[in-house]
C-alpha cells in the first residue's frame, strides 16, 4: 500500500531531531531505524532540503549535509523543527499499554522503575493518552522463579534449577548458564546453555520449581540470536510425525499444539485430520488417553496398542 | 502528488511553528510554498482545511485566535515534546515497552513513541547513540544490556485484530461471524467492543452482544471471515468499573471450588503432583495418596485419564465416573481402529459409551514446549 503524505511527513519530522542528535549518522542506520529503504531515506532527505522558512532563499531551507563517500548525514540548519513532535494518540496508547503489560509480570523489571516511567509517560502524553484501559495484556503467567532468573542474567551467574519437563512429565535437576529471557505467546522462557543436555534449551520459567544462584560465572556464549524464535518448541527430528483424526470435541488440540498439517474432514462433521510432531510417544499416549476417544491414531499401530493397553489397565482398577 | 503534499505540509508546519504571531489565511496562501497554485479561494480553503486536519491527527495542533478572527499558528510549546529525564532503569523499561508489540497496528506506534521520547531527552547522552548499540556511557549500556537479556514480544496472527483494535479505539460497533464451539457453523454477531485482552498468548474481545443483549467474551481465533466496522464513531460506552482482565479470566478458567483424592503410583505423574494441595502415604509403598484442586470436572478428568493406570481416582464420585468414561471412550476408539488387529476386545462392563462433548476448549494439558 502506498504511503500517505501524512505518514511521510511524520517520518520527516522525526528524521530531523534524530539526525540533529547524531551528526554523522549513517544512511543505513536511518533506514533500519525508520524501517524504510536507503532510497527512501535519500528521497526524504532530498525533500527536506527543499523545505524551509517562507521566502525559501537558500539560507531559509533545511540544510542537510550529506557525505556521499561515507554515506553519513548531518543537519546544519533545521528551520526550527529540531525537536520531536508530541506523541500522537496512537503512540501514547501503544507505549502506555506496553508498559502496563510489563508491569503485570512481577520480577521481570524493577517495579518501581516501571511505575515511575509510566507516571512520566502519562505526563508527557497528556490528553493524547485516553482509554488506555481498553487493551490489557498479560505477557506471561506469573512465575515465582522470575526474579532470581533475572538476577542470574544480570550478574552472569550459573544457576542450578529443578525443572518440570512437560513433554516427559518429569522433574529434573540441571545446571544451566542463562543467556536470555524471552517473553512470548503468554509465557516467559529462559534460554540457557544446559549442561545436562549439552545444548541450548528453552525453559518455561513458571515450570522452574527451584533456583539456586551458583558462585561460578555463566559461560559467555559465542553467539546469541537476536530474534525470538517463531516457536519455542523443537520437535525431535528423529521422532516420526503421527496422524490423528480429531472429532469435533477435540478440535482445540489443533489450535493448541503446533501442527505440520491440518485438513478438514467431511465426515464426521467438524472432524479434522492432523499431522503433528511430539517429543515422544509417551506424550502422545497421554494426549490420546486424555481425549476419551475423540482422537484416533491413523498411522502408528504400536501406539494404538500402547494406548489401548493403558486404557484397559486403568479401567481394571475401578470396580465395575 | 503525495510528494507535493508532504512538501506542502512540512512547509506549513515550519512556517507556523516559526511565526511569532497568528498568520492569516491570505498570508499562508501567498507565502507558504505549495498553496499559491490554488486556482480560487474555495480550492485553497478546501486544501487548507484538510491539511490542518491531517496535522491534528499527527499530534500537531493548529491554533486560531480566541476571538475567532482570521489567523493560524502552531505554538512551539504545543508542537514539541517536552524533555523528560529518565533514570537508567526507567529508560530500560521504556525501551522494552517500545519493542513489545509485534502487531502492525501497534508496533510502529510503539517504536515511534520511544524514538520521540529518546530524542526529546535533553539530559540523556544515551539518546545520541544508535538504538540498541553498546555505549560506554551508563544509560546506553544499561539499555543495550536489557535489550539483549530480555526480549518480550506480544503478537497476534489473528486477522481480526487490526479491525477490532481500530473499532475499540474509535468506539464503533462491529459485525463478524463467530464459531462458538469448534465444529459448529459460524453465526453472525453484532458487538459493541469494550476492549481487547491478551491472556495466555491468546487475544479476546469483550463487549456487548447486541442480539443476545449480554456482555460476552470472544476469542479472536474463532472469528471467521472479516470483521466489519458498523455504526457511528464514538457511540460505544464501556460500563464503569469494568475489569477486562477479570472478564477474560472468568470466561477462560473455572476456579477450583472442590478437591479430589487420587492415588498416584510412586515416581509417576510429576505434572499432576505439581498441582497437588497435599500428599500423604497411602499405606502401600507403591502408591501415594494425593489431594488435588478440582475446578472444571472434565479438565481434571482428562489430566487423570492421560496418566492411564498410574493414577486412580478415589473421590468424588462424579470425577470417578468422568475418568472411567474417558478411559472407556479411548479403549473403544482404539479397538475400533483398523490398526488394532489382534487387540483383545472389550471385556464389557464400565466404559465404552461415547464421551459427551464438553465445552472446555480451554483445557491446558502439559505443553510440548
Amino acid at each position: 500500500m502506498a504511503e500517505t503524505a501524512a505518514e511521510r511527513l511524520a517520518r520527516m519530522l522525526a528524521l530531523v531531531p534524530y539526525i540533529s542528535r547524531r551528526p554523522g549518522v549513517g544512511v543505513n542506520e536511518l533506514a533500519a531505524e525508520f524501517g524504510v529503504s536507503n532510497e527512501q531515506v535519500g528521497a526524504d532527505l532530498d525533500l527536506l532540503m527543499v523545505c524551509g522558512l517562507p521566502g525559501y532563499y537558500p539560507d531559509d531551507l533545511i540544510d542537510v549535509v550529506l557525505d556521499d563517500d561515507g554515506g553519513t548525514v548531518a543537519i546544519a540548519f533545521d528551520a526550527g523543527i529540531e525537536r520531536p513532535v508530541r506523541l500522537t494518540a496512537d503512540e501514547a496508547f501503544a507505549l502506555t499499554v506496553a508498559l502496563r503489560a510489563l508491569a503485570e509480570l512481577p520480577g521481570l523489571l524493577d517495579a518501581e522503575a516501571v511505575h515511575s516511567a509510566l507516571a512520566k509517560l502519562e505526563q508527557l502524553a497528556g490528553r493524547a493518552a485516553s482509554d488506555t484501559d481498553a487493551v490489557r495484556v498479560v505477557p506471561a503467567d506469573p512465575a515465582p522463579a522470575l526474579g532470581l532468573v533475572r538476577q542470574a542474567l544480570d550478574e552472569t551467574r550459573r544457576i542450578w534449577i529443578r525443572y518440570y519437563t512437560a513433554s516427559r512429565d518429569q522433574v529434573t535437576e540441571r545446571t544451566v548458564d542463562p543467556l536470555r529471557l524471552l517473553v512470548t505467546d503468554g509465557h516467559a522462557y529462559l534460554e540457557a546453555y544446559c549442561h545436562l543436555a549439552g545444548a541450548i534449551r528453552h525453559f518455561r520459567v513458571d515450570r522452574i520449581e527451584e533456583v539456586q544462584l551458583l558462585d561460578e560465572p555463566a559461560q559467555a556464549t559465542l553467539w546469541v540470536d537476536s530474534d525470538i524464535p517463531e516457536r519455542v518448541f523443537h520437535p525431535d527430528p528423529q521422532i516420526p510425525p503421527v496422524t490423528l483424526t480429531l472429532t469435533s470435541g477435540a478440535r482445540w488440540v489443533a489450535e493448541y499444539y503446533p501442527m505440520d498439517e491440518i485438513t478438514e474432514l467431511a465426515e464426521p462433521p467438524g472432524a479434522l485430520r492432523v499431522r503433528m510432531r511430539a517429543n515422544g510417544d509417551e506424550w502422545l499416549a497421554r494426549l490420546v488417553l486424555s481425549l476419551g476417544g475423540e482422537a484416533v491414531i491413523e498411522d502408528r499401530p504400536e501406539l494404538v496398542r500402547l494406548v489401548a493397553e493403558r486404557a484397559t489397565a486403568a479401567l481394571a482398577q475401578y470396580p465395575d | 502528488m503525495a510528494t507535493a503534499k508532504a512538501e506542502r505540509l512540512l512547509n506549513l508546519v515550519i512556517a507556523l511553528v516559526n511565526s511569532p504571531q497568528y498568520r492569516s489565511a491570505a498570508w499562508i496562501r501567498d507565502k507558504v510554498a505549495g498553496y499559491s497554485d490554488a486556482p480560487n479561494d474555495e480550492a485553497f480553503f478546501r486544501t487548507f482545511e484538510r491539511d490542518k486536519q491531517e496535522l491534528r491527527e499527527l499530534g500537531i495542533p493548529v491554533q486560531t485566535p480566541p476571538a475567532g478572527s482570521d489567523g493560524y499558528r502552531i505554538p512551539p510549546v504545543d508542537f514539541a515534546l517536552p524533555a523528560v529525564s529518565l533514570t537508567p532503569a526507567e529508560a530500560a523499561a521504556l525501551a522494552l515497552a517500545g519493542r513489545l508489540w509485534e502487531t502492525t497496528a501497534l508496533a510502529s506506534a510503539g517504536s515511534g513513541a520511544l524514538r520521540k521520547i529518546r530524542d526529546a531527552d535533553g539530559s540523556n547522552k544515551a539518546a545520541a547513540t544508535p538504538a540498541g548499540a553498546a555505549d560506554t556511557a551508563g544509560v546506553g549500556t544499561n539499555e543495550a544490556a536489557a535489550a539483549t537479556l530480555l526480549q518480550p514480544r506480544v503478537r497476534t496472527g489473528d486477522p481480526a485484530f487490526a479491525p477490532l483494535y481500530a473499532a475499540v479505539r474509535a468506539r464503533r460497533a462491529v459485525q463478524f461471524e463467530y464459531r462458538k464451539d469448534p465444529g459448529t457453523p459460524a453465526e453472525p454477531r453484532r458487538v459493541q467492543p469494550w476492549g481487547l485482552v491478551s491472556f495466555r498468548g491468546r487475544w479476546y474481545v469483550i463487549g456487548y452482544d447486541e442480539k443476545r443483549a449480554q456482555r460476552r467474551t470472544f476469542r479472536l481465533s474463532r472469528i471467521a471471515g472479516a470483521v466489519k466496522l458498523v455504526g457511528r464513531t464514538g457511540v460505544v460506552r464501556t460500563p464503569a468499573g469494568l475489569d477486562l482482565l477479570q472478564e477474560v479470566a472468568d470466561s477462560v478458567e473455572r476456579p477450583a471450588d472442590r478437591t479430589a483424592t487420587v492415588r498416584i503410583r510412586s515416581g509417576r505423574a510429576a505434572g499432576l503432583r505439581r498441582t497437588a494441595i497435599s500428599a500423604q502415604s497411602s499405606g502401600d509403598p507403591d502408591w501415594d495418596r494425593v489431594t488435588l484442586p478440582l475446578g472444571h470436572l472434565w479438565d481434571t478428568a482428562r489430566r487423570i485419564a492421560g496418566q492411564g493406570p498410574d493414577v486412580v481416582v478415589e473421590e468424588p464420585a462424579d470425577l470417578v465416573a468422568a475418568t472411567v468414561r474417558l478411559l472407556g471412550g479411548t479403549r473403544q476408539a482404539m479397538q475400533a481402529s483398523p490398526l488394532a488387529a489382534g487387540l483383545p476386545t472389550s471385556p464389557g462392563g464400565n466404559g465404552g459409551e461415547p464421551v459427551e462433548p464438553d465445552d472446555s476448549g480451554t483445557l491446558r494439558l502439559s505443553d510440548t514446549a
